[in-house]
Protein backbone atom coordinates (compact mmCIF):
# COMPACT_ATOMS: atom_id res chain seq x y z
CA UNK A 1 0.00 0.00 0.00
CA UNK A 2 1.20 3.55 -0.43
CA UNK A 3 0.25 7.10 0.32
CA UNK A 4 0.39 9.32 -2.74
CA UNK A 5 2.89 6.85 -4.20
CA UNK A 6 5.18 6.84 -1.14
CA UNK A 7 6.09 3.74 0.85
CA UNK A 8 5.54 4.15 4.58
CA UNK A 9 7.31 2.69 7.60
CA UNK A 10 5.75 3.42 10.97
CA UNK A 11 8.58 3.80 13.50
CA UNK A 12 6.30 4.22 16.53
CA UNK A 13 3.06 2.31 16.61
CA UNK A 14 1.71 0.59 19.68
CA UNK A 15 0.52 -2.87 20.48
CA UNK A 16 -1.90 -2.77 23.39
CA UNK A 17 -0.67 -5.94 24.97
CA UNK A 18 -3.16 -8.31 26.66
CA UNK A 19 -1.74 -8.61 30.18
CA UNK A 20 -3.49 -11.92 30.87
CA UNK A 21 -1.62 -13.50 27.95
CA UNK A 22 1.66 -11.84 28.94
CA UNK A 23 1.41 -13.46 32.37
CA UNK A 24 1.89 -16.88 30.74
CA UNK A 25 5.39 -15.77 29.74
CA UNK A 26 6.43 -14.61 33.20
CA UNK A 27 8.91 -16.58 35.26
CA UNK A 28 7.80 -17.71 38.70
CA UNK A 29 7.00 -16.41 41.23
CA UNK A 30 5.75 -13.49 39.14
CA UNK A 31 3.53 -15.71 37.01
CA UNK A 32 1.56 -17.02 39.94
CA UNK A 33 1.51 -13.63 41.62
CA UNK A 34 0.08 -11.96 38.53
CA UNK A 35 -2.42 -14.67 37.65
CA UNK A 36 -3.70 -14.94 41.20
CA UNK A 37 -4.00 -11.17 41.46
CA UNK A 38 -6.05 -11.17 38.30
CA UNK A 39 -8.23 -14.02 39.55
CA UNK A 40 -9.08 -12.08 42.66
CA UNK A 41 -9.64 -8.80 40.87
CA UNK A 42 -6.42 -7.30 42.14
CA UNK A 43 -5.42 -6.16 38.67
CA UNK A 44 -3.72 -2.91 39.54
CA UNK A 45 -0.76 -4.53 41.20
CA UNK A 46 1.52 -5.67 38.37
CA UNK A 47 1.68 -2.27 36.70
CA UNK A 48 0.18 0.77 38.41
CA UNK A 49 -2.38 2.57 36.30
CA UNK A 50 -2.21 6.06 34.90
CA UNK A 51 -4.06 8.83 36.65
CA UNK A 52 -3.63 11.44 34.01
CA UNK A 53 -7.22 12.05 33.03
CA UNK A 54 -9.43 11.27 30.07
CA UNK A 55 -6.98 10.52 27.29
CA UNK A 56 -9.75 9.93 24.79
CA UNK A 57 -11.64 13.05 25.81
CA UNK A 58 -14.57 11.12 27.24
CA UNK A 59 -15.40 9.56 23.90
CA UNK A 60 -14.60 12.52 21.63
CA UNK A 61 -11.70 10.46 20.26
CA UNK A 62 -12.55 6.92 19.21
CA UNK A 63 -10.90 3.86 17.68
CA UNK A 64 -13.66 1.84 16.01
CA UNK A 65 -12.88 -1.83 15.57
CA UNK A 66 -10.45 -1.90 18.48
CA UNK A 67 -11.12 -2.81 22.08
CA UNK A 68 -9.14 0.21 23.16
CA UNK A 69 -8.68 2.06 25.45
CA UNK A 70 -10.79 -0.25 27.59
CA UNK A 71 -9.26 -3.54 26.48
CA UNK A 72 -6.29 -4.94 24.57
CA UNK A 73 -5.30 -5.78 21.03
CA UNK A 74 -4.92 -9.16 19.38
CA UNK A 75 -2.22 -10.15 16.88
CA UNK A 76 -4.83 -10.01 14.11
CA UNK A 77 -5.36 -6.31 14.83
CA UNK A 78 -1.86 -5.40 13.69
CA UNK A 79 -2.12 -6.06 9.93
CA UNK A 80 -5.63 -4.61 9.95
CA UNK A 81 -4.32 -1.41 11.55
CA UNK A 82 -1.45 -1.26 9.08
CA UNK A 83 -4.05 -1.21 6.30
CA UNK A 84 -6.16 1.32 8.17
CA UNK A 85 -3.30 3.82 8.56
CA UNK A 86 -1.65 2.97 5.22
CA UNK A 87 1.74 1.74 6.39
CA UNK A 88 3.87 -0.93 4.72
CA UNK A 89 5.95 -1.82 7.77
CA UNK A 90 5.37 -1.20 11.44
CA UNK A 91 7.61 -1.20 14.47
CA UNK A 92 5.68 -1.73 17.67
CA UNK A 93 6.16 -0.36 21.11
CA UNK A 94 4.06 -1.76 23.93
CA UNK A 95 1.34 0.16 25.67
CA UNK A 96 1.12 -1.03 29.22
CA UNK A 97 4.85 -1.75 29.48
CA UNK A 98 5.42 1.98 29.12
CA UNK A 99 4.37 1.87 32.76
CA UNK A 100 7.92 0.88 33.69
CA UNK A 101 8.24 4.54 34.59
CA UNK A 102 5.99 3.88 37.57
CA UNK A 103 8.11 1.04 38.94
CA UNK A 104 10.44 2.46 41.53
CA UNK A 105 12.90 0.25 43.34
CA UNK A 106 11.42 -3.10 42.19
CA UNK A 107 14.11 -4.30 39.81
CA UNK A 108 12.82 -7.83 39.63
CA UNK A 109 9.36 -6.88 38.40
CA UNK A 110 10.70 -4.79 35.53
CA UNK A 111 13.06 -7.56 34.44
CA UNK A 112 10.30 -10.18 34.61
CA UNK A 113 7.91 -8.07 32.54
CA UNK A 114 10.52 -7.04 29.95
CA UNK A 115 11.39 -10.65 29.26
CA UNK A 116 7.77 -11.81 29.21
CA UNK A 117 6.68 -9.03 26.83
CA UNK A 118 9.57 -9.72 24.46
CA UNK A 119 8.87 -13.45 24.37
CA UNK A 120 5.14 -12.90 23.90
CA UNK A 121 5.70 -10.53 21.00
CA UNK A 122 8.21 -12.80 19.27
CA UNK A 123 5.90 -15.77 19.57
CA UNK A 124 2.57 -14.17 18.74
CA UNK A 125 2.81 -10.79 17.03
CA UNK A 126 6.10 -10.11 15.28
CA UNK A 127 6.38 -11.25 11.65
CA UNK A 128 9.24 -9.76 9.64
CA UNK A 129 7.86 -11.25 6.43
CA UNK A 130 4.71 -9.17 6.92
CA UNK A 131 6.67 -6.09 7.99
CA UNK A 132 5.87 -6.35 11.70
CA UNK A 133 8.72 -5.66 14.10
CA UNK A 134 9.19 -4.66 17.71
CA UNK A 135 11.65 -3.15 20.18
CA UNK A 136 12.97 -4.75 23.35
CA UNK A 137 11.97 -2.79 26.46
CA UNK A 138 15.19 -2.27 28.40
CA UNK A 139 14.68 -3.15 32.10
CA UNK A 140 16.94 -0.27 33.02
CA UNK A 141 16.56 -0.82 36.77
CA UNK A 142 18.92 -3.81 36.44
CA UNK A 143 21.50 -3.21 33.70
CA UNK A 144 23.01 -6.68 34.12
CA UNK A 145 19.68 -8.34 33.38
CA UNK A 146 19.00 -5.87 30.58
CA UNK A 147 22.24 -6.98 28.90
CA UNK A 148 21.23 -10.64 29.31
CA UNK A 149 17.91 -9.96 27.61
CA UNK A 150 19.52 -8.06 24.75
CA UNK A 151 22.06 -10.82 24.15
CA UNK A 152 19.35 -13.47 24.30
CA UNK A 153 17.23 -11.95 21.53
CA UNK A 154 19.66 -9.86 19.50
CA UNK A 155 19.65 -12.20 16.52
CA UNK A 156 15.86 -12.33 16.21
CA UNK A 157 14.88 -10.77 12.89
CA UNK A 158 11.79 -9.26 14.45
CA UNK A 159 13.80 -7.30 17.02
CA UNK A 160 15.09 -4.06 15.48
CA UNK A 161 16.13 -2.04 18.51
CA UNK A 162 16.08 -1.43 22.24
CA UNK A 163 13.97 1.24 23.85
CA UNK A 164 14.06 3.15 27.13
CA UNK A 165 11.12 4.89 28.71
CA UNK A 166 12.24 8.49 29.21
CA UNK A 167 9.81 9.20 32.03
CA UNK A 168 10.89 7.65 35.28
CA UNK A 169 14.54 6.51 35.23
CA UNK A 170 16.50 7.95 38.11
CA UNK A 171 19.31 8.69 37.79
CA UNK A 172 18.64 9.89 34.25
CA UNK A 173 19.74 7.78 31.32
CA UNK A 174 23.09 9.44 30.70
CA UNK A 175 24.38 8.07 34.00
CA UNK A 176 27.24 5.57 33.77
CA UNK A 177 25.20 2.83 35.46
CA UNK A 178 23.39 2.31 32.16
CA UNK A 179 26.63 1.97 30.16
CA UNK A 180 26.45 -1.85 29.93
CA UNK A 181 23.08 -1.55 28.19
CA UNK A 182 24.43 0.88 25.61
CA UNK A 183 27.50 -1.28 25.12
CA UNK A 184 25.36 -4.36 24.53
CA UNK A 185 23.13 -2.50 22.08
CA UNK A 186 26.12 -1.15 20.19
CA UNK A 187 27.82 -4.53 19.94
CA UNK A 188 24.52 -6.08 18.82
CA UNK A 189 24.10 -3.37 16.19
CA UNK A 190 20.71 -2.47 17.67
CA UNK A 191 19.67 1.20 17.79
CA UNK A 192 18.52 2.64 21.11
CA UNK A 193 15.27 4.59 21.08
CA UNK A 194 13.98 6.83 23.85
CA UNK A 195 10.19 6.87 24.23
CA UNK A 196 8.29 8.68 26.91
CA UNK A 197 6.17 6.74 29.37
CA UNK A 198 3.10 6.61 31.52
CA UNK A 199 2.26 8.53 34.63
CA UNK A 200 5.63 9.88 35.59
CA UNK A 201 6.42 12.71 33.27
CA UNK A 202 2.75 13.11 32.39
CA UNK A 203 0.95 12.55 35.64
CA UNK A 204 3.78 13.88 37.72
CA UNK A 205 2.56 17.27 36.59
CA UNK A 206 -0.93 16.87 38.12
CA UNK A 207 0.76 16.06 41.41
CA UNK A 208 2.23 19.53 41.20
CA UNK A 209 -1.09 21.20 40.62
CA UNK A 210 -1.71 21.22 36.88
CA UNK A 211 -5.35 20.89 36.07
CA UNK A 212 -6.11 19.07 32.83
CA UNK A 213 -4.38 16.68 30.48
CA UNK A 214 -4.00 19.38 27.83
CA UNK A 215 -1.46 20.86 30.24
CA UNK A 216 0.13 17.69 31.60
CA UNK A 217 0.51 15.99 28.23
CA UNK A 218 1.86 19.13 26.58
CA UNK A 219 4.51 19.34 29.26
CA UNK A 220 5.02 15.77 30.40
CA UNK A 221 5.94 14.04 27.15
CA UNK A 222 8.11 16.97 26.20
CA UNK A 223 9.77 17.22 29.61
CA UNK A 224 10.74 13.56 29.67
CA UNK A 225 12.45 13.69 26.31
CA UNK A 226 14.16 17.00 27.09
CA UNK A 227 15.43 15.55 30.37
CA UNK A 228 16.93 12.46 28.77
CA UNK A 229 18.35 14.19 25.68
CA UNK A 230 20.19 16.49 28.08
CA UNK A 231 21.50 13.67 30.25
CA UNK A 232 22.41 11.29 27.41
CA UNK A 233 24.21 14.01 25.44
CA UNK A 234 26.01 15.87 28.21
CA UNK A 235 27.11 12.72 30.03
CA UNK A 236 28.68 11.60 26.77
CA UNK A 237 26.79 8.44 25.73
CA UNK A 238 27.45 9.10 21.99
CA UNK A 239 31.10 9.78 22.81
CA UNK A 240 31.50 6.56 24.84
CA UNK A 241 29.64 4.50 22.25
CA UNK A 242 30.35 6.15 18.89
CA UNK A 243 28.74 3.41 16.82
CA UNK A 244 25.49 3.43 18.77
CA UNK A 245 22.49 4.81 16.88
CA UNK A 246 20.27 6.93 19.11
CA UNK A 247 16.71 8.15 18.53
CA UNK A 248 14.00 10.08 20.38
CA UNK A 249 10.30 9.71 19.65
CA UNK A 250 6.90 11.13 20.45
CA UNK A 251 7.51 14.77 21.25
CA UNK A 252 7.14 16.28 17.78
CA UNK A 253 10.06 18.20 16.26
CA UNK A 254 9.97 21.85 17.33
CA UNK A 255 11.64 21.16 20.68
CA UNK A 256 14.75 19.69 19.07
CA UNK A 257 16.42 22.90 17.79
CA UNK A 258 15.46 24.60 21.04
CA UNK A 259 17.35 22.13 23.21
CA UNK A 260 20.22 21.96 20.71
CA UNK A 261 20.88 25.66 21.04
CA UNK A 262 20.07 25.83 24.74
CA UNK A 263 22.59 23.08 25.46
CA UNK A 264 25.22 24.68 23.23
CA UNK A 265 24.84 28.02 25.00
CA UNK A 266 25.22 26.38 28.41
CA UNK A 267 28.03 24.07 27.33
CA UNK A 268 30.16 26.83 25.86
CA UNK A 269 30.16 28.50 29.30
CA UNK A 270 30.53 25.32 31.36
CA UNK A 271 32.60 23.01 29.18
CA UNK A 272 34.75 21.74 32.10
CA UNK A 273 31.61 20.12 33.56
CA UNK A 274 31.37 17.88 30.49
CA UNK A 275 35.04 17.14 29.67
CA UNK A 276 34.22 13.95 27.78
CA UNK A 277 32.53 15.87 24.98
CA UNK A 278 34.62 16.54 21.92
CA UNK A 279 32.19 18.94 20.26
CA UNK A 280 29.10 20.97 20.98
CA UNK A 281 26.00 19.07 22.14
CA UNK A 282 24.06 20.12 19.05
CA UNK A 283 26.57 18.37 16.82
CA UNK A 284 25.92 15.09 18.63
CA UNK A 285 22.18 15.73 18.42
CA UNK A 286 22.38 16.23 14.66
CA UNK A 287 23.44 12.60 14.49
CA UNK A 288 20.42 11.35 16.44
CA UNK A 289 17.15 10.28 14.86
CA UNK A 290 13.74 11.72 15.65
CA UNK A 291 10.22 10.39 15.32
CA UNK A 292 7.96 12.98 13.74
CA UNK A 293 4.77 12.43 15.75
CA UNK A 294 2.87 14.40 16.96
CA UNK A 295 3.97 16.66 14.12
CA UNK A 296 3.47 20.36 14.62
CA UNK A 297 2.32 21.99 11.39
CA UNK A 298 2.19 25.77 11.80
CA UNK A 299 0.10 28.13 9.68
CA UNK A 300 3.29 28.95 7.82
CA UNK A 301 4.71 25.52 6.90
CA UNK A 302 8.06 27.09 5.95
CA UNK A 303 8.71 27.29 9.71
CA UNK A 304 8.53 23.51 9.86
CA UNK A 305 11.01 23.30 6.97
CA UNK A 306 13.42 25.51 8.93
CA UNK A 307 13.02 23.24 11.95
CA UNK A 308 13.73 20.15 9.85
CA UNK A 309 16.81 21.82 8.37
CA UNK A 310 18.06 22.81 11.82
CA UNK A 311 17.66 19.24 13.05
CA UNK A 312 19.75 17.91 10.17
CA UNK A 313 17.28 17.29 7.39
CA UNK A 314 15.01 14.50 6.28
CA UNK A 315 17.68 11.89 6.83
CA UNK A 316 17.34 12.32 10.58
CA UNK A 317 13.58 11.93 10.65
CA UNK A 318 11.32 8.90 10.82
CA UNK A 319 7.58 9.01 10.32
CA UNK A 320 5.48 7.61 13.16
CA UNK A 321 1.74 7.20 13.58
CA UNK A 322 1.60 6.36 17.30
CA UNK A 323 -1.63 4.54 16.46
CA UNK A 324 -3.91 3.73 18.26
CA UNK A 325 -3.07 6.54 20.67
CA UNK A 326 -5.22 9.62 20.82
CA UNK A 327 -2.85 12.01 19.05
CA UNK A 328 -1.66 9.80 16.18
CA UNK A 329 -0.60 11.09 12.77
CA UNK A 330 -1.70 9.90 9.35
CA UNK A 331 1.09 9.45 6.74
CA UNK A 332 -0.52 12.18 4.67
CA UNK A 333 0.72 14.70 7.22
CA UNK A 334 4.15 14.19 5.61
CA UNK A 335 2.96 13.30 2.09
CA UNK A 336 1.00 16.57 1.82
CA UNK A 337 3.79 18.87 2.98
CA UNK A 338 4.52 21.14 0.01
CA UNK A 339 7.69 22.46 1.64
CA UNK A 340 9.35 19.06 1.19
CA UNK A 341 10.53 17.44 -2.04
CA UNK A 342 9.23 14.00 -2.95
CA UNK A 343 12.63 12.59 -2.13
CA UNK A 344 12.53 14.14 1.34
CA UNK A 345 9.01 12.86 1.91
CA UNK A 346 9.97 9.30 0.96
CA UNK A 347 13.05 9.50 3.16
CA UNK A 348 10.97 10.54 6.16
CA UNK A 349 8.07 8.20 5.44
CA UNK A 350 10.21 5.08 5.03
CA UNK A 351 13.84 5.57 4.00
CA UNK A 352 15.36 6.61 7.33
CA UNK A 353 13.69 3.81 9.30
CA UNK A 354 14.51 1.18 6.71
CA UNK A 355 18.17 2.16 6.80
CA UNK A 356 18.39 2.61 10.57
CA UNK A 357 16.62 -0.63 11.47
CA UNK A 358 17.84 -2.58 8.44
CA UNK A 359 14.31 -3.65 7.43
CA UNK B 1 -40.13 21.61 -3.13
CA UNK B 2 -37.52 22.60 -5.70
CA UNK B 3 -35.25 20.23 -7.54
CA UNK B 4 -32.19 21.67 -5.82
CA UNK B 5 -32.97 20.05 -2.47
CA UNK B 6 -31.31 16.72 -1.79
CA UNK B 7 -33.44 14.15 -0.07
CA UNK B 8 -31.68 12.42 2.82
CA UNK B 9 -34.12 10.16 4.64
CA UNK B 10 -37.28 10.09 6.72
CA UNK B 11 -37.36 11.76 10.09
CA UNK B 12 -38.30 8.46 11.67
CA UNK B 13 -35.09 6.92 10.28
CA UNK B 14 -32.88 9.41 12.10
CA UNK B 15 -33.36 9.26 15.83
CA UNK B 16 -31.57 11.49 18.36
CA UNK B 17 -27.92 10.45 18.39
CA UNK B 18 -28.05 8.97 14.88
CA UNK B 19 -26.29 10.20 11.77
CA UNK B 20 -26.32 9.37 8.09
CA UNK B 21 -24.19 10.47 5.15
CA UNK B 22 -25.50 11.94 1.90
CA UNK B 23 -23.65 13.15 -1.17
CA UNK B 24 -23.80 16.77 -2.26
CA UNK B 25 -22.03 17.08 -5.58
CA UNK B 26 -19.64 14.21 -4.64
CA UNK B 27 -18.98 15.76 -1.22
CA UNK B 28 -19.98 13.50 1.67
CA UNK B 29 -22.22 15.44 4.01
CA UNK B 30 -23.20 14.08 7.39
CA UNK B 31 -26.72 14.66 8.66
CA UNK B 32 -27.08 14.35 12.41
CA UNK B 33 -29.94 14.37 14.86
CA UNK B 34 -28.64 16.18 17.95
CA UNK B 35 -31.32 16.09 20.63
CA UNK B 36 -34.05 16.40 18.07
CA UNK B 37 -32.38 19.13 16.01
CA UNK B 38 -31.01 18.28 12.58
CA UNK B 39 -27.66 19.49 11.31
CA UNK B 40 -25.82 18.91 8.05
CA UNK B 41 -22.04 19.19 7.99
CA UNK B 42 -19.22 18.30 5.64
CA UNK B 43 -17.96 14.88 6.64
CA UNK B 44 -14.24 15.58 6.27
CA UNK B 45 -12.14 17.07 9.05
CA UNK B 46 -9.77 19.85 7.93
CA UNK B 47 -7.11 18.40 10.27
CA UNK B 48 -6.25 15.06 8.70
CA UNK B 49 -9.42 14.13 6.84
CA UNK B 50 -11.33 12.18 9.50
CA UNK B 51 -15.08 11.33 9.32
CA UNK B 52 -16.36 14.16 11.48
CA UNK B 53 -20.06 13.34 11.54
CA UNK B 54 -19.43 9.89 13.04
CA UNK B 55 -18.07 11.43 16.22
CA UNK B 56 -19.48 12.28 19.63
CA UNK B 57 -22.02 15.11 19.80
CA UNK B 58 -22.20 17.03 23.06
CA UNK B 59 -23.08 20.52 24.29
CA UNK B 60 -20.24 22.99 24.00
CA UNK B 61 -18.40 23.44 27.29
CA UNK B 62 -17.96 27.09 28.24
CA UNK B 63 -15.85 28.67 30.93
CA UNK B 64 -16.79 31.76 32.90
CA UNK B 65 -14.40 33.88 34.95
CA UNK B 66 -16.44 34.59 38.06
CA UNK B 67 -14.10 36.54 40.26
CA UNK B 68 -10.47 37.01 41.21
CA UNK B 69 -9.26 33.96 43.12
CA UNK B 70 -12.31 31.86 42.23
CA UNK B 71 -12.23 28.72 40.07
CA UNK B 72 -13.36 29.28 36.47
CA UNK B 73 -16.88 27.96 36.26
CA UNK B 74 -17.33 25.34 33.56
CA UNK B 75 -20.75 24.48 32.24
CA UNK B 76 -22.50 23.02 29.22
CA UNK B 77 -24.02 25.58 26.87
CA UNK B 78 -27.78 25.39 26.83
CA UNK B 79 -28.05 25.65 23.05
CA UNK B 80 -24.75 25.24 21.26
CA UNK B 81 -23.86 21.70 20.28
CA UNK B 82 -20.56 20.42 18.92
CA UNK B 83 -19.38 17.30 17.12
CA UNK B 84 -15.88 15.89 17.73
CA UNK B 85 -13.97 14.24 14.92
CA UNK B 86 -13.22 10.74 16.27
CA UNK B 87 -9.70 10.65 14.84
CA UNK B 88 -8.20 13.39 17.03
CA UNK B 89 -11.03 15.14 18.84
CA UNK B 90 -11.18 18.36 16.78
CA UNK B 91 -14.55 19.84 17.79
CA UNK B 92 -16.83 21.89 15.54
CA UNK B 93 -19.87 23.97 16.39
CA UNK B 94 -22.76 22.26 14.63
CA UNK B 95 -24.42 25.55 13.75
CA UNK B 96 -21.47 27.54 12.43
CA UNK B 97 -19.09 24.71 11.51
CA UNK B 98 -16.25 26.57 13.23
CA UNK B 99 -13.60 24.75 15.27
CA UNK B 100 -14.28 25.57 18.92
CA UNK B 101 -10.65 26.58 19.47
CA UNK B 102 -9.91 28.46 16.22
CA UNK B 103 -12.65 29.67 13.85
CA UNK B 104 -10.10 29.86 11.02
CA UNK B 105 -10.64 26.10 10.80
CA UNK B 106 -14.12 25.04 9.89
CA UNK B 107 -16.25 22.49 8.12
CA UNK B 108 -18.98 23.41 5.65
CA UNK B 109 -22.52 23.46 6.98
CA UNK B 110 -25.79 23.23 5.09
CA UNK B 111 -29.39 24.10 5.86
CA UNK B 112 -31.60 21.15 6.72
CA UNK B 113 -35.25 21.31 5.68
CA UNK B 114 -37.83 18.99 7.18
CA UNK B 115 -41.03 18.71 5.22
CA UNK B 116 -43.80 16.14 5.48
CA UNK B 117 -41.65 13.93 7.67
CA UNK B 118 -38.76 13.90 5.23
CA UNK B 119 -35.31 15.43 5.65
CA UNK B 120 -33.68 17.45 2.87
CA UNK B 121 -30.41 19.36 2.48
CA UNK B 122 -30.26 22.62 0.58
CA UNK B 123 -26.95 22.39 -1.32
CA UNK B 124 -27.09 26.07 -2.22
CA UNK B 125 -26.93 26.99 1.47
CA UNK B 126 -23.34 25.80 1.88
CA UNK B 127 -21.34 28.00 4.27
Amino acid sequence: MSVRGFDVVDCDAHYVEPMEDIYDYLDEPWKTRAKDASKFGDTGGILPGSGSGFRFMSGRIQRPGLDYPAGSMTPADVPRIMTRVNVDKTILYPNRMLGFSQIRGDDDRMVALANAYTDYMLENVVDPNDGIFTFVPAPYSDPTEAVKLINRVKDEKGIVGIYFVTAGPEPPLGNHRYDPIYEAAQSSDLPVLFHTGEWVGIDDFPVRGYDKMVETHTLGFLWSNLAQITSVTVRGVPEKFPDLDIGFVESGLFYVPMIMHRLDTEYMKRQSEAPLLDKRPSKYMREYYYGTQPLEVPDDPSMLKHIIDMIGGAKRLMFATDYPHWDYDEPKIIANLDVLTDSEKQRILAGTAEELFDI
Amino acid sequence: MTDELVHVCSVEDLNPGDYTVALIRDTPVGVLNADGNFFAIENQCPHQGGPVCTGLVRPVIVGEFIDVGKRVEESMHSERMAVACPWHGWEFDLQSGHHLGDPDFSIATYDVIVENGEIFIDPLSEE
